[in-house]
Order: C-alpha cells, then sequence, then structure tokens
C-alpha cells in the first residue's frame, strides 16, 4: 500500500469515527 | 484574568483524579499500541498522527490489520463504522449533558471514547466547578494519556530487544476483557449473550475469514431492534 493509500484509509477510519460520534448532536439538534 | 485562569485550575483539580486508573490502563495499553505499530513496520508518526485524529482505541488496533492489508477504503470505513456503532448512543445519552457548554462542545463530542463518556455521566462535579471546564479536561487528559502512552511506544518500540511475537494479541485480550467489564456491569447478559450468540451463528455460516462484518451487522440489528427491552431488563450495555 502507498503513503496516500494508508492516508485514505486512515482519513476514512477518522471519517467512520467522527461520524458515529457527532451524529447524534447534528440530528439532535434539528429534532 | 485570575478569576479565570483560577476557574480553570479548579475544574483541572477536580477533573484529575477520576482520570487517574484511566490513565494506567491507557497509557499501558497506548504503549502497547505504539509498539505493535512499530514492529508491525510503522513509524512512530502513525501511532502519534491516529491516536490524536481518532482517539478510539479498538479501531486503531483494527486499523493496524487495514494499513497492512488490501487498499480498501469502504471496508474501512464500514469497519470503523460497525466498531464504534455504541459511540452512537453515548452520543445520545450526553446531548443534555453537554448542553450549554460552548465551543467545547465540539472538543467533548471528538474525544468521547468509553472511559471520558463513564466519567463525565456519571460524576459528582463539586457545586464550585465549572462543569463543561471539567468534562473538558477530563477528555483532555484522557486524550493526551492515549497520544503520549502510542507516541512514546512508536518511539520507543524499535529500542526493545525481548521477543515481541504474539503482542497482536493484546488487541484480543483487551477485548477479551471490555466484554468481561461488561458482563459484570450488567444485571441481565442479554446483549452479551446476543453477541455471543449471532458471532457463533456468523462464524459457522461465513468462515472464519469473512464473519465479522455480518456478525457485527447482525448485533448491531438485532441490538438496535431490541435495545427498549433490553434496557428495561437493566442489561443495556
Amino acid at each position: 500500500m502507498t503513503l496516500t493509500q494508508q492516508m485514505i484509509t486512515i482519513l476514512m477510519v477518522v471519517i467512520g469515527t467522527m461520524m458515529t460520534r457527532f451524529l447524534p448532536a447534528v440530528t439532535g439538534r434539528r429534532n | 484574568m485570575l478569576k479565570r485562569d483560577t476557574k480553570y485550575v479548579r475544574a483541572l483539580k477536580a477533573a484529575f483524579p477520576h482520570t487517574i486508573p484511566i490513565f494506567a490502563g491507557f497509557w499501558f495499553l497506548g504503549l502497547t499500541y505504539g509498539i505493535y505499530m512499530n514492529v508491525s513496520g510503522f513509524s512512530f508518526w502513525y501511532p502519534m498522527l491516529m491516536s490524536l485524529t481518532i482517539f478510539a482505541g479498538s479501531v486503531e488496533f483494527v486499523a493496524v490489520n487495514m494499513l497492512l492489508g488490501a487498499f480498501n477504503p469502504i471496508q474501512a470505513l464500514a469497519m470503523t463504522l460497525m466498531i464504534n456503532a455504541r459511540h452512537l448512543f453515548y452520543g445520545i445519552s450526553m446531548l443534555d449533558t453537554y448542553k450549554g457548554t460552548g465551543w467545547k462542545k465540539f472538543y467533548l463530542i471528538f474525544g468521547m471514547c468509553d472511559e471520558s463518556f463513564s466519567i463525565n455521566y456519571t460524576a459528582d462535579v463539586p457545586e464550585d466547578v465549572d462543569r463543561g471546564w471539567f468534562m473538558f479536561f477530563v477528555t483532555l487528559l484522557n486524550h493526551f494519556y492515549w497520544f503520549s502512552g502510542a507516541t512514546l511506544g512508536g518511539i520507543f518500540g524499535s529500542l526493545i530487544h525481548f521477543n515481541t511475537e504474539g503482542l497482536e494479541f493484546v488487541m484480543t485480550a483487551m477485548f477479551v476483557v471490555i466484554f468481561m467489564e461488561q458482563w459484570f456491569k450488567d444485571n441481565t447478559h442479554t446483549s452479551a449473550l446476543l453477541g455471543l450468540g449471532l458471532s457463533a451463528l456468523c462464524l459457522i455460516a461465513f468462515g472464519a475469514d469473512h464473519f465479522i462484518i455480518p456478525a457485527m451487522t447482525a448485533v448491531l440489528g438485532v441490538l438496535t431492534l431490541l435495545r427498549r427491552p433490553i434496557a428495561k431488563g437493566g442489561g443495556a450495555a
């Protein structure tokens, strides 16, 4: 795996983690 | 200025004792994670970057295998969503608690790991301490413990000359400990038994190489459907 591919993989993990953490706050505000 | 400083110091002093047990666990596990990344062939800045930006222990260990395997960003995203799905429930529980904390709310949500959640959700904050700053320091200290442990492990991992074969088993051990903690904490063991049963069924149906994603989907789906009856029975974790 190249460095770029590794960084994309890490970015995907960051995005996935932040989605699970921020989703309740984002949807909760609308409700 | 003095008054503001006092407010921060008071919150930090109140938060720190709550995080001491976490320090012991996070630092050791963080070191192990850093060493594991080092012996897997990664430079120290990988665990440094990942512990700083991801800050979710279990998924960081899994990410090592993702980085060593074939490039598959969608699978990386899906695995992360499934492993960290429990954060959705933490987030829902903390909606009211984090209300009114201003800009700190962003960091409180960003750094909400299992341990920070359990301290911030249950701690009795003294009346003269600002609750927002207390929770901020709990989160910041826990984040720092994990980050410093992982970075030091990454830097000094190469200096370790003992046989590190089998070190990756720490991940399995960590999941077993988390499972046992939940088992002892719950009055009923419905959710734990459902997890075991569904995983075993998927293992039989899909085989050892392909059972994780269907098992996690099944566990997530069934627990979401049965969330209310399980919570009523006192076995919500």
